[in-house]
This record gives structure tokens, sequence and C-alpha cells, in this order.
């Protein structure tokens, strides 16, 4: 098994060099001068100079480049262009918001695409096989931010069951955190749910027409026995994939979702850093999703090896 | 004799092929729907500025915010501008952009997947390691800070989100090159020494396109979404021109007020990106062998 998880684990080393290089470039590598377009408008020709400084672009690019990522080992991710505060801090102080919209948004996509997927395999060509499949395809196809907006227009407009904006930490109770965090949630969660649906539902009925579930089905398991112990193991890989993609694109589903809900989180610290042309928080939350993706897809792997006795001996 | 065993190893002629595909994929009803209204919407893009029942980018600040009327169909925006004829020539704008990313995307990953998955060795390895860098970064984020930098126009938005895309398109053709390379036919074309070229050319590309172009019609929806996603910050397309992402980010500000706004551009994207991916599936199901993902 070692064998299998060892390569890639050597593998991850160099894409993860690459990437803080890449991260490193985002200010020294593209067209223009940077440190101009960091100064604003009609920039004196000193603030120019002071933040070339600042940022250490009057140095040799290799050596910028080793300073920051010196830096980098010890947690430093750079100071914000805007308001001066540590990238780490930021980055940390809005966490707790994006983790509480990927938590509720990675629950909506199991429950239901896990759910709507056996129930869809166990039924095949049923009412509830039609349905489902109706919903995953619209579902696949339909941009996230606007299943946001249409969900605010019916639970918070026309219901008024749910607030539409806003978020308050689960410190102050768990129904004003979740009633505040579900919509953008299911709105998050929703593409996933679709893709996961579609898996399990395939895989579920590819496994149902083995050799080996006949075999069982011939040595007199019942068929729900059949269903539940074989069946659903084989549907496990799916899921694996599918949560760990969604988890690889929850910061770029969230940023738009955070707008519209004006939640506080990585998101809308991504965008306003965009407008405000913080480079070093962009850099620190760009760097911060790509770790968090590499060691994604070594988990992956790893439970994939786990779960698929093909990868494992081969 | 050669000639003979030589064409026992070819693969099929591609006439008769196309012919079995067109027959399967003409009897697949969903595909065809959604290949219809393509079609049709990719008409409605081009003769957009000869269909539109009002100037999209008029203003009448004493008409704003209205519901649909005999004289506006569907209403008119937060600028009193008619919405039906800025959704039309939102048209233009979302796809032409669908169009360039895609394009962007093929353009850099069609080649460097070919030469990966034929060459194989060190070029393979490198050109993998930079795809695996590229798919590590957040794509949005990545397309957001590279739009903020180059500046926010439509053009800048559309080449980051191919360049970011690209990956996709390379991974997916270097993964139907390696098995293709093993097939007998390209062993023996080799053997009589046709330059690799013109096996590339020739022969792996022909069987190499089938995946590809399930793939681009689904990255196609992708690239929309993008840039639905892009403009919708405000980062694609400038006013007073607006794709449907743009019209829905107006929307937006106002959704307490006229929430129908939303609903057209929204309903525009969804049902072009639901074609994109219908005329995908359907002309995967239409290939006779199965095809990899």
């Amino acid at each position: 098994m070692f064998s299998v998880l060892l390569p890639r684990l050597a593998r991850t080393v160099p894409v993860f060099l690459l990437v803080t290089v890449c991260v490193f470039g985002l200010t020294s590598l593209l067209p223009g001068d940077p440190a101009a377009a960091l100064a604003g408008e009609n920039p004196t020709p000193e603030q120019v100079e002071e933040i070339r400084r600042q940022l250490g672009l009057d140095r040799p690019l290799w050596e910028q480049y080793v300073v920051w990522m010196g830096k980098l080992f010890q947690g430093d991710l750079g100071v914000s262009l805007y308001n001066g505060q540590p990238v780490a801090q930021a980055i940390l102080g809005r966490l707790p918001v994006t983790l509480s919209l990927a938590l509720v948004a990675m629950i909506f996509t199991i429950v239901v695409g896990l759910l709507g997927g056996i129930l869809a395999a166990a039924r095949r060509g049923g009412p509830v096989d039609k349905v489902t499949t109706v919903l995953s395809t619209i579902g696949i196809a339909t941009p996230n931010f606007w299943i946001g907006l249409l969900l605010i227009i019916l639970f918070s407009f026309t219901l008024g069951w749910l607030p539409a904006v806003g978020y308050v930490p689960p410190t102050q109770g768990l129904w004003p955190w979740l009633s505040h965090i579900l919509l953008p949630g299911i709105a998050l969660g929703a593409a996933g749910a679709a893709e996961l649906l579609r898996q399990t539902r395939s895989s579920m009925i590819d496994t149902l027409g083995q050799d080996y579930i006949r075999t069982g089905r011939a040595q007199g398991l019942g068929s729900a026995a059949i269903f539940w112990r074989r069946a659903l193991r084989n549907a496990s890989l799916p899921l694996v994939t599918v949560a760990a993609f969604q988890l690889a694109m929850l910061l770029g589903g969230v940023v738009i979702i955070e707008k519209i809900f004006s939640l506080p989180g990585l998101g809308s610290l991504v965008i306003d850093s965009v407008f405000q042309k913080d480079l070093p928080v962009i850099q620190g939350v760009v760097l911060v999703n790509a770790l968090i993706v590499l060691v994604l897809n070594l988990i992956t792997d790893f439970v994939y090896t786990l779960l698929n006795p093909k990868v494992r001996s081969s | 004799m050669t000639t003979r065993a030589i064409a026992a190893i070819l693969p099929p002629k591609r006439a008769a092929g196309r012919r079995r595909f067109l027959q399967r994929f003409v009897r697949q009803p969903l595909a065809m729907t959604g290949l219809v209204y393509l079609v049709l919407i990719a008409l409605v893009a081009a003769l957009a500025p000869l269909l539109v029942p009002h100037d999209p980018n008029v203003q009448d600040l004493r008409g704003v915010l209205q519901p649909p009327s005999a004289e506006h169909l569907l209403g008119t925006d937060e600028l009193g501008r008619d919405v039906l004829s800025r959704l039309i020539m939102g048209s233009r704008v979302s796809l032409l952009a669908a169009v360039q990313g895609t394009a962007v995307a093929i353009a850099i990953g069609l080649p460097l997947g070919l030469i990966a998955g034929y060459v194989r060795g060190r070029t393979d390895r490198v050109v993998m390691i930079l795809t695996d860098t590229i798919m590590a970064l957040p794509a949005l984020v990545l397309a957001m800070a590279i739009v903020a930098i180059w500046g926010p126009s439509l053009t800048n938005a559309m080449l980051a989100i191919g360049i970011i895309t690209a990956p996709r398109a390379l991974r997916l053709v270097r993964g139907s090159v390696l098995h293709i390379r093993e097939e007998t036919y390209i062993e023996a074309s080799r053997s009589i020494g046709t330059p690799d070229w013109k096996i590339i050319v020739k022969h792996v590309l022909p069987n190499a396109a089938a995946p590809l172009i399930v793939f681009t019609a689904v990255l196609a929806g992708t690239v929309m979404l993008m840039e639905a996603g892009l403009s919708f910050i405000g980062l694609g397309v400038q006013p007073p021109e607006a794709s449907w992402g743009a019209m829905l980010g107006t929307s937006f500000r106002y959704l307490s007020r006229a929430p129908i706004l939303a609903i057209y551009p929204g309903l525009a994207i969804a049902v072009t990106v639901l074609a994109l991916n219908l005329v995908g599936d359907g002309v995967r199901d239409s290939i006779g062998k199965q095809v990899q993902r």
C-alpha cells in the first residue's frame, strides 16, 4: 500500500514548491508595476517607492522569494496593505464563518446526494428515480449563487422563515447560528449533492448487476441485506471523490455565496482584497487554499487505497 | 496481402462511424432538444442587434423597475432599460465569453496533452506537475486575482479562466492518448517509419477527438458559470454592456424591490449550461466505444 502512496507524496513536494512560486509570482511576474498598481490613483513617486521598499521589490527576485518562503515556514503570511493586519490573523478570524458554511454544505451534499442516489438506484426507473435524475441534471447546471438568490426570494422575502443576511456565531445559540447559515449552506452544497446523487446512483446500479451480488442472492441472502451490506460499500468511492472535490472547490463557490448572504468569511475577505488590490491577503488565502487541496488529495488517495482492493493490490 | 493485414489493424472507416454516430445522436430526444436550443440561442446572439425591441442601453429614469407590460415584455431594470433587450444582447456577451474561455483552455490543453501523453518520460512528468500545481490553486480566486491585476474586462477574465481550466483539458487528452499510443495501428505506423508528428496528427488526434468533444461541451458550461461568477462580482464585462452574470449581479442589489429581475438572467444561464451538458451526454452516449472520463 505504501508503494502506492509514497510516489504520490513525493510528487506533492515539487507541486507545493511550484504553488508557492506561482503565488509569489502573483506580485512579481504579472505585467505592470505592482507597486504603482497598489499605490492607487495618481500616486507620488515617493509613495510608489515606499510600497516598493515595503514589499521588498527593490531586491533581486530570487532573494525576495527566499525571504518570503522563510517567513512562510514561520507562519508569517505578511501584512495586509489595506489595514496593516497580519494576513494569518485575518484568515484565522474569518475561518469559523467559512467552516460553518462548509459544514452545512457538506452535510446537505452527503444526506441529499447519498440518500437520493440510493433511493433512485433501489427502484430504478421508478418515480423517485425519474424525479431525482431530472433534479440532479438541473442542479449541476445551475449557478450556486442563483440558487442562493432564489432561496432568499422564497424563504426570506416570501415566507419570512429565515434571515437573508448576516452571521451569528454558534456561541450565541445553535438556532440563531443555523438559521443564518442554512440557506447559504444549501446553495453551496446543491451542485455537490446533484453530482453525488448521480455518481451514487450509477455506481449502485453497476454493483447491483455484478456477479457476486447475484451469487449472494442465489445463496439465499435477502435483498435488503445485499442492498445495504454489499452494494452500499461500493457507493463509498463516489462519496470520497465528490466530498474531496467539493471541499477543494469550496473557496471558489464561497466567494459569491458569502457576498450574497453578507457573511464575513474567507470569501468576502477575498472579494474585499481583490477590489483593494491587497495582494498579501490574496496570496495568503490562495496559498492556504492550495495547501488544503494538496492535503485533501493525499487523504483522498489514502482512503481510496483503503477502500478499493484493486488499487491496493496493483 | 500486406494491405489486407494493415487494413485489419486500422481503426474502422471514419465516414461510416460518423453516420452511425449521427443516427444514434438524433434518436436521443434530450440531446436533440439541447442542440436545437443551442443553435437557436446562437442565432439570437448573432442577430441580437436586429432582434432587440428597444435599445438595450437607453435609460428611462421615470420608468424604472417596471413590471412586464406590452411595451416592455419582461419589464424594465433599475435604470429603466428594457430587460428583454438586455437579455438578448447579454446572450451575445455570455456566449462569446464561453467560446473565448473554452478556446483558450483547449488551445493550451490539447497540444500539451497530445505531446505529454505521446512522448511520456520526463516531458510528461514536468507537464503533470505543472497541471497539478494549477489544479491545486482555487480557480475562481486565482481568476479574480489575475483580473484585479490586469484590470477588469471580459477578455482578461476569459483569458484567466481559460488558463486556469486548461489543465482539465490537458489531463483528459493525455489520458486518452496514453491508451491510443498502445494500439496496434500506431505501432504498425511507427514500424514503417512514419514520423511522430504525423502519427499524432493523423492517428492519435482523430481517435482522441471523441472524448474531447464531450468534454468541450461540459467545459463550455463550466466556463460560462465561472464567467457569470466573475461578472456577478463586477470583474467581468463592464457596464453599460452586460452578460447574463452581470445582469444577475445588478439584480441582486434590487432583490427586495424587484426579485423578478433575478429570475430571467439566472434562468438563461442555467438553461444554456443544461443544454451544453445534455449535448455532451448525448455525444458520449452516441459514440460506439466506451469513453473513459
